[in-house]
């Protein structure tokens, strides 16, 4: 039974992911949240077929009793985020708890698969942030504690990241981290929240100064220039990644905000003028670009991540190794920045490209509320934080299938680390916060109507 | 801000990048990663050994040259029933990977047996059945080349050139691939003999005589129209510019055409023309014959060298024309230059892999015989063709001549060493002129002369291809 069971899981592993992720498009075919409440439903069992099949199958290959336990826990918590949060916010977005408890659980199996004790850690973090995140939408709504404190954050978020430059430890070249009590804090996660609300808040200042005649531009410039601060800091501390991160935040949100075109092409010449410059004054860049474009010739050094990484998918091909099967832990910093190999690696290719997709489905979801909201600022907020998901699940997905070159970022609530998992769930609430706000006014223009 | 058109360019901005990546991972995983994760530096190759039972590997006639089996002890190990005939060309897979078990690592361990029984294997528990591989190699031609190169060190290669199948691979010496990890202490230490170096893609040879068809080649690219009215006179010996040259055992040549030069294989009037050449366009020329190029093959080889440049000096320009010099090649690349000459200036990718089927004989995929590159002109093929069968009419190929086959080809003796008179015996040429059917090149280490030594060989070669 047990043997049968291991041989057919990676085969049912694909095919409930690819049901998952088909009950994940099949919401937008449907107006009202009332329609689409039956795949809401499919999710969650679904999503709890996946985590217990692949913690069943962690059991059986390592006999050890925690991937019981655990497995158990993280259960309660996938169900209790559910249902709590359906109780607490019924007019939130369900799809987007399922989908944070898909990509946790997802983030569980392989982690526990790769290291027992990170597994262990991930989760007690991941339960602490859904804690704290579950109050987020509360203050985002009824506290409008999102209200315009900008200039604020684009100082704090400026300090933070100088704070690190100077003083922060330095990671995997890259000066990322600073540990308090033992803890250790990426700010930049933070940081990068901090930011969309700073450029939303400004961004709307400047639509009401221009709506009202007054001289915007000044003001305007001043916030640029914060923000390029910001990422200039990044680029200094080798952050490639948030840098790149941060820039294509600025330039949508200021597109959107200006509706102006010549944004989008001014953004293209700085992007491309940024990564000339970057090429021409850093050498690590220039390290990046050639493992990128011929990582076989340098397999033995700066090419060897990518080709493990290139090893792990192709090795794992459609369907995988099977869990246990491959050789993830071949990778360097696996956990982190190359999860998605080896989710490839042992679930196969399938399974990773209906994550990619469900990532595409929340991105979707967070579009279609920028547009429905009528607050500008709350629509700039939503397409700041949509942004920067989506942009940072193409960078570290690209990256690792060596489509682009690699810049070090992390798969969003999947990849293994405390400061991305509570700062995602942190951006997902604020979301959620705002799908209240939105619920809110409707309900008031009903009335309106009604009236 | 109620223009929504601004949300439709950002997330239409995002679908098609997210659509180039999938479609690009889509792409690596089922064309690119079967080749790509074929590295040794890729230790999942192991992963797979435990979910599949490697494959067969068969000559093109089916008869297996590698093959898993139990041992007394009822271990399963990889067998090869011809012990040590293939031990270049099939190569192993216990200690390392080499030769064809490298070249289809994948496609071995890669099971295509029908899906349900795949699915029954996996649910329980057992191993399936890798893919069998079908190579070019003819077990007979294989033995003909293997006994005539006799005790010699060297290497053997026949291959066709209008497909570019590789029919028999030989390197002497060699070892036994059934015990290879068994006595792996003794053969990799081996540094007198280096039984592991396959001598007929990677090893390194003076081409000696044999590179005056480039020579040749150069000479008549300069000269089209009036190479015929070349003229030389040999005394056995020269010199030119302070340096001296000599003819093989001194022999004397007398009064010679560019023909006579070549049938003869006179080192003074080679070097000779070599004082004639424009040094560029020599380099141009071996370049065009891919001379410290990369050559079309899945197997492991080293790039041949041709070094002369507008710097060199007199003595290295002379010894080049005539093949001695810096010059260096391997018997695969001399192989690949004789073939595309047999085939109308084309080179076919050559090859050693003609199918693979899954473990029940059911074909999945075949090579297809692939024009590489167009290393010469039609003409110019045709002049080197003619010139070659001279070299077996009336020069140092004598003892192909009169045969119930028609052979072109070209003798070499590359001193190599101090000592005078230590060479290296060459020889490569194609049978059967009007249609060429069958190309072979031989090198012997320390053998002598091409001619008394290569010729034979390669004779034996051609004799056990038309007996079949």
């Amino acid at each position: 039974m047990s043997t049968a069971l291991l041989g057919l899981s990676r085969y049912l592993l694909a095919i409930l992911m690819a049901f998952y992720t088909f009950h994940c498009f099949m919401p937008f075919a449907y107006g009202s949240e009332k329609e689409r409440g039956g795949f809401y439903i499919f999710q969650i069992v679904f999503l709890m077929l996946i985590h217990i099949l692949g913690f069943t199958v962690l059991y059986f290959r390592t006999d050890d009793p925690r991937c019981v336990y655990y497995g158990a826990l993280q259960s309660v918590l996938f169900i209790g985020t559910i249902v709590i949060f359906h109780i607490v916010y019924p007019s939130g977005s369900p799809m987007i708890v399922n989908n944070t408890c898909m990509f946790l659980a997802i983030g569980f199996i392989m982690l526990m698969r790769l290291s027992e004790g990170k597994s262990l850690r991930q989760f007690l973090i991941a339960a602490v942030s859904v804690c704290i995140s579950m109050a987020v939408p509360y203050l985002v709504s009824d506290l409008r504690l999102l209200s315009k404190v900008t200039w604020v954050y684009g100082f704090a978020g400026v300090a933070a990241l100088s704070a690190v430059l100077v003083a922060g430890a330095v990671t995997n070249g890259s000066k990322l981290s600073y540990s308090i009590a033992g803890i250790t804090f990426q700010p930049s996660e933070f940081v990068k929240i901090i930011f969309v609300l700073f450029l939303a808040g400004i961004l709307t200042d400047v639509n009401q100064k221009r709506a009202k005649g007054e001289d915007w531009l000044l003001y305007f410039a001043g916030a640029v220039g914060l923000g390029f601060a910001h990422i200039l800091i990044l680029a200094l501390s080798r952050d490639l990644g948030g840098a790149l991160i941060l820039f294509v935040i600025m330039v949508f949100m200021v597109y959107a905000a200006l509706n102006n075109p010549l944004v989008l092409g001014a953004g293209a010449f700085g992007a491309v003028a940024g990564a000339l410059l970057g090429y021409r004054l850093f050498s690590h860049v220039r390290t990046r670009f050639l493992a990128w474009r011929e990582p076989f010739s340098y397999i033995d050094g700066q090419g060897y991540q990518i080709t493990q990484s290139l090893f792990a998918i192709g090795t794992g091909s459609w369907f995988g190794m099977g869990l246990y099967m491959g050789s993830p832990d071949k990778i360097p910093v696996v956990e982190q920045d190359f999860i998605f190999s080896a989710v490839s690696e042992e679930m196969g290719c399938i399974f990773s490209v209906c994550l990619i997709l469900v990532c595409l489905s929340t991105f979707l979801l967070f579009m279609n509320l920028a547009m429905a909201v009528h607050q500008t600022y709350y629509r700039l907020v939503v397409l700041g934080i949509a942004i920067n998901y989506i942009f940072q699940v193409f960078l570290t997905v690209g990256g690792v299938t060596k489509f682009i070159p690699l810049t070090g970022v992390t798969l969003p609530l999947v990849s293994y680390g405390g400061s991305s998992v509570l700062a995602t769930l942190i951006m997902f609430s604020i979301v959620q916060g705002i799908y209240l706000i939105k619920a809110e006014s409707d309900a008031r223009a009903e009335v309106r109507h009604a009236k | 801000m109620r223009n929504k058109h601004v949300f439709y360019v950002i997330l239409s901005f995002f679908m098609v990048i997210f659509t180039a990546m999938i479609g690009y991972f889509v792409w690596y995983v089922q064309f690119n990663a079967p080749k790509a994760i074929n590295s040794s530096y890729n230790m999942r190759q192991n992963d797979l050994e435990r979910q599949v039972i490697r494959g067969t590997i068969f000559s093109a006639k089916g008869e297996i040259l590698a093959e898993e089996a139990m041992n007394s002890q009822n271990v399963e190990v990889r067998y090869y029933p011809y012990n040590e005939l293939f031990a270049h060309a099939v190569g192993f897979s216990t200690h390392g990977k080499t030769g064809v078990e490298s070249a289809a690592n994948i496609e071995l361990l890669t099971s295509n047996a029908p899906i349900g029984e795949r699915l029954q294997k996996e649910m329980d528990g057992l191993r399936n059945y890798g893919d069998n591989i079908y190579t070019t190699y003819d077990a007979d031609l294989q033995k003909a080349a293997y006994d005539a190169l006799g005790v010699y060190k060297g290497a053997v290669i026949a291959m066709e050139p209008k497909t570019g199948k590789i029919l028999a691979m030989v390197s002497k010496p060699d070892y036994d691939p059934n015990t290879v990890s068994e006595n792996w202490a003794a053969i990799s230490s081996d540094t007198d003999n280096s039984p592991l170096v396959n001598r007929a893609t990677q090893g390194l040879y003076p081409p000696g005589s044999t590179f005056k068809i480039v020579t040749l080649l150069e000479y008549i690219r300069e000269h089209p129209d009036d190479y015929e009215n070349y003229s030389y006179t040999c005394k056995g010996k020269m010199n030119y510019d302070g340096v001296d040259i000599e003819c093989y055992h001194r022999s004397v040549h007398g009064s010679e055409d560019l023909r006579e030069s070549f049938e003869k294989s006179c080192n003074c009037s080679f070097a000779n023309i070599g004082t004639l050449l424009g040094i560029k366009k020599f380099s141009g020329t071996a370049g065009d014959l891919l001379f410290g190029k990369t050559i079309p093959t899945d197997l492991a080889y080293s790039k041949s060298s041709f070094v002369l440049d507008e710097e060199s000096g007199s003595e290295e320009i002379l010894q080049t024309a005539m093949g001695q010099g810096k010059t260096l090649i391997t018997p695969l690349h001399m192989a690949l230059i004789t073939s595309a000459i047999a085939n109308d200036g084309i080179l076919m990718r050559p090859y050693e892999i003609e199918k693979r089927t899954n473990y029940l004989g059911e074909l999945i995929s075949e090579t297809e015989p692939k024009k590489y590159k167009t290393l010469m002109t039609e003409k110019e093929a045709e002049i080197l063709t003619d010139f070659m069968v001279g070299v077996v009419e009336n020069g140092t190929g004598k003892r192909l001549k009169g045969l119930s086959y028609s052979v072109a080809g070209k003798t070499g003796s590359a001193e190599y060493g101090t000592i005078k008179g230590n060479s290296h015996a060459w020889f490569t040429g194609f049978s059967n002129v009007e249609d060429p059917e069958l190309v072979v090149t031989v090198i012997m280490e320390g053998a002598g002369s091409g001619g008394d030594y290569a010729v034979p060989v390669a004779k034996r070669v051609f004799d056990a291809y038309y007996k079949r």
